[in-house]
């Protein structure tokens, strides 16, 4: 029994000491000090930048200095990596980004950042990023690919990396070209190849500039859209639009490559980066996808019986003026009537067309890649990276965009159908870009021995969709067409902006809106009602299969959206 | 006579015993599209709906891609969305119910009760490419076909049922089965 006491004591003794071993330590690690990065951000003057990001390189949190240009990055966050030192980033719109080692336990770090001299040389020698251009060797010019290799696949079978190479661009510049009237621009290459029309805007011949050996270009290049400072939202098309910096950082020997980017915290040689907020916003890709043709003289269409809500904003110039890419403006009216809480308020178009595939997997975490990756890279979270894909109208990027729901019923002898066609995930018309570019929308009912139940009422697609017996031929089958269409003067329809006097009607898909339509087919009486289904399709098209198209090809048809439910069920 | 009842007691319920554990076994022939993508395929009848006894069923986001591609579930059941990628997802779907989920990062998880028998394209809205459908049906009877279109529905009743197939590209023909002895194998086709 004494024995037993013993035994109890000690254990209790135990007990208590372990219990208070355990507060302590709980209590000095609660107590531990917080530890900070403190320091100021200066320009050359020494005075104070105000409203710098400050982080350390790589990282997603980051702070901004006050208006003395103080700041402090605690290090004790959630994820941050323990380290001896650590790299301090800093970064401000118009000022090169700028760095200092902060040692652990040393004193107030100070981040001098340059600014960049408000200067646009003309006659600035691009760099020319091909994959010819992709292998470093002395003799050849430092390029974008020797050290972002990744972002040269993606952007060189991108359209931006074949813009100036993309047969579909020459054919309707040849049309064009031999169309075109006095008054009319050549802008084509405001946008296809802005190198070679920067300096000539309006003015430059495409063909030209293709071929040009001081171009050498087949697109849109690295160095050009990294050396936009400013954009101008509206109908300018292209280069008319943009503002340049084109100048190096540097001279002689030190010179270095002048980038702006969205990273306010890249600091590598050869590269002198700029942090600029314009590259993570959607009025960036405005220079090239917002834009309109003038008419001549005092000539004018009747832009209000088409766009009614345009009477709010002048953008067709009292009708003066025909839209030819009008993307950025249907983005821009779709998040105008968003509320600041809505998912989708401040969605731009990096957000979805720079963002990641399937088929980019595993994800890269540099945006450096191979020997420069392993000797200076600096990891990042795939999140922060932007993939230079630049996806348009591929079965990718129009998987899921538009949904379509299919309800059937019958009564008697009559098949009742109601179509509702959804733009479920584009943040513009489906379809937009070009005029020619367009949505058919088929719809079929078979009974069980797949025969076709005849139409008694509802629309058909129109003559545009392909007349005759082809298979690809759609127009006058149940179904109907969402597209632009425009005339020119002699009335003629479905003609390019170019040509265009007017707009006549414009029904695509304005984003997340529904599109219903009824259609009545004969159900003769001798039909089993549980064999019934019924069949709804939406194909794109690049272009209207009219008598011009000689090859299909050229439509690049794709079926984006298939359902089909059967009567007895109406789905499942 | 007493005796003789027994056995006649004792035959039917090894009958009966029989009858219920039925199983129903199968071929969907689909040709190459059903090897890539799965197809279900589930009883239509006038069984008593009762809801399949299940785990919360998950679908994951992994690699820009829904995992499972083809979920089929029965009505009330309640999913769980994961996201076990490096980047943030979005989850919603413009079919029936039409929900939006959201979007959010690795390691959290959303849930969703689906109420409405339907099939529901789940999306994300910052990766279009990504799809997958969950399926809700107001049977307790199905299975997804393995990589050579077979499937196995256990547990059966007696009594007279439809046997459909969903898939997201094809279109096969519904079969009308009766539910009497023990094991059926049945070969569905394409229309």
């Amino acid at each position: 029994m004494k024995m037993h006491s013993k035994t109890t004591g000690l254990v209790l003794i135990s007990f208590v000491i372990s219990v208070l071993i355990s507060i302590t330590a709980a209590f000095g690690w609660q107590t531990k000090k917080t530890e900070f990065i403190s320091g100021r951000v200066l320009d050359q003057q020494g005075s104070p930048i105000n409203d710098a990001r400050i982080r350390i390189q790589g990282a997603q949190d980051f702070v901004l200095s006050n208006k003395n240009g103080l700041f402090m990055i605690s290090l004790n966050t959630p994820n941050r990596k323990v380290s001896r030192q650590y790299i301090v980033v800093a970064g401000k719109e118009s000022f090169f980004n700028g760095s200092q080692v902060y040692r652990r336990g040393s004193s107030d770090l100070t981040i001098k950042l340059q600014r960049v001299p408000n200067r646009d040389f003309k006659d600035y020698s691009f760099i020319i990023t091909s994959p010819l251009h992709a292998s470093f060797s002395p003799n050849d010019q430092i390029n974008c690919a020797n050290c972002h290799t990744t972002h040269l696949w993606e952007w060189g079978a991108s359209k931006m990396g074949k813009a100036g190479t993309n047969k579909e661009v020459m054919k309707e510049y040849k049309v064009f070209k031999s169309k075109r009237k006095p008054y009319q621009e050549n802008t084509c290459a405001d946008c296809h190849a802005p190198i070679a029309a920067f300096n000539n805007p309006g003015k430059t011949d495409f063909n030209q500039a293709v071929r040009d050996n001081s171009n050498r270009s087949k697109g849109i290049e690295c160095d050009f859209c990294h050396k936009i400072k400013a954009v101008e939202v509206g109908n300018k098309p292209g280069v008319q639009a943009i503002d340049l910096s084109r100048q190096h950082f540097g001279q002689g020997m030190m010179q270095w490559i002048m980038a702006y980017g969205p990273y306010d915290n890249v600091q590598a040689m050869p590269m002198a980066a700029s942090y600029h907020p314009l590259y993570k916003k959607s009025a960036y890709c405005s220079s090239c996808h917002q834009d309109a043709w003038k008419l001549p003289g005092v000539e004018k269409w009747d832009y209000l019986s088409v766009y009614p809500e345009a009477a709010k904003q002048d953008l067709y110039e009292k009708g003066r003026v025909i839209p030819n890419q009008w993307t950025y403006q249907e983005w821009s009216e779709w998040q105008a009537t968003l509320n600041d809480d809505h998912q989708n308020k401040g969605t731009t178009c990096q957000n979805c067309h720079m963002n990641w595939s399937q088929d980019m997997m595993p994800y890269y975490r540099y945006i450096v890649s191979g020997e420069i990756r392993d000797r200076f890279g600096n990891e990042r979270a795939p999140d922060s990276i932007t993939p230079h894909r630049f996806q348009g109208a591929t079965t990718k990027m129009l998987t899921g965009v538009a949904n379509l729901v299919i309800v059937a019923e019958a009564d008697k002898d009559k098949l009742l159908v109601n179509i509702k066609v959804t733009n479920v995930n584009a943040g513009h018309r489906l379809p937009t870009g070009e005029s020619s570019r367009n949505l058919i929308l088929l719809v079929e009912a078979k009974d069980g021995k797949n025969r076709l139940l005849k139409l008694i009422s509802g629309s058909h697609v129109p003559e545009w969709g392909g007349v005759g017996n082809k298979k690809t031929d759609y127009a006058q089958h149940p179904g109907k067409g969402f597209a632009r269409i425009m005339i020119d003067k002699n009335g003629k329809t479905n003609v390019s902006s170019w040509e265009a006097v007017a707009v006549v009607s414009d029904n695509r898909l304005k984003p997340k809106t529904v599109d219903q339509s009824d259609f009545l087919f004969f159900l003769p009486n001798n039909i089993d009602r549980e064999e019934v289904s019924v069949t709804a399709k939406l194909i794109y098209r690049k272009k209207f299969k009219t008598a011009l198209i000689k090859d299909e090809t050229s439509l690049k048809e794709m079926v984006i959206e298939e359902k089909t439910i059967d009567l007895d069920t109406g789905g499942l | 006579m007493i005796s003789k009842i027994i056995v006649t007691i004792f035959s039917l319920l090894i009958l009966l015993g029989n009858l219920e554990a039925v199983t129903l076994k199968g071929v969907v022939e689909g040709g190459k599209k059903l090897k890539k993508n799965q197809a279900i395929v589930y009883l239509t009848g006038s069984f008593k709906s009762e809801v399949k006894s299940q785990k919360q069923p998950i679908l994951d986001q992994q690699n820009m891609a829904f995992k499972p591609h083809v979920l089929p579930i029965s009505i009330g059941t309640t999913v769980a969305f994961l996201n076990s990628d490096e980047v943030r997802h979005n989850v919603y779907s413009p079919d029936k119910e039409q929900y939006n989920l959201g979007s959010w990062p690795k390691g959290e998880k959303k849930t969703y009760e689906f109420k409405q028998k339907g099939v529901y394209t789940q999306l994300c809205n910052v990766h279009p490419e990504m799809e997958s459908f969950i399926v809700v049906l107001d049977s307790p009877y199905y299975d997804l076909t393995d990589k050579k279109g077979r499937f196995e529905i256990k547990g059966l009743p007696p009594g007279n049922y439809t046997v459909r197939v969903w898939h997201e590209k094809l279109r096969f023909k519904k079969q009308k089965i009766i539910i009497g002895k023990p094991d059926l194998e049945i070969v569905i086709n394409r229309k």
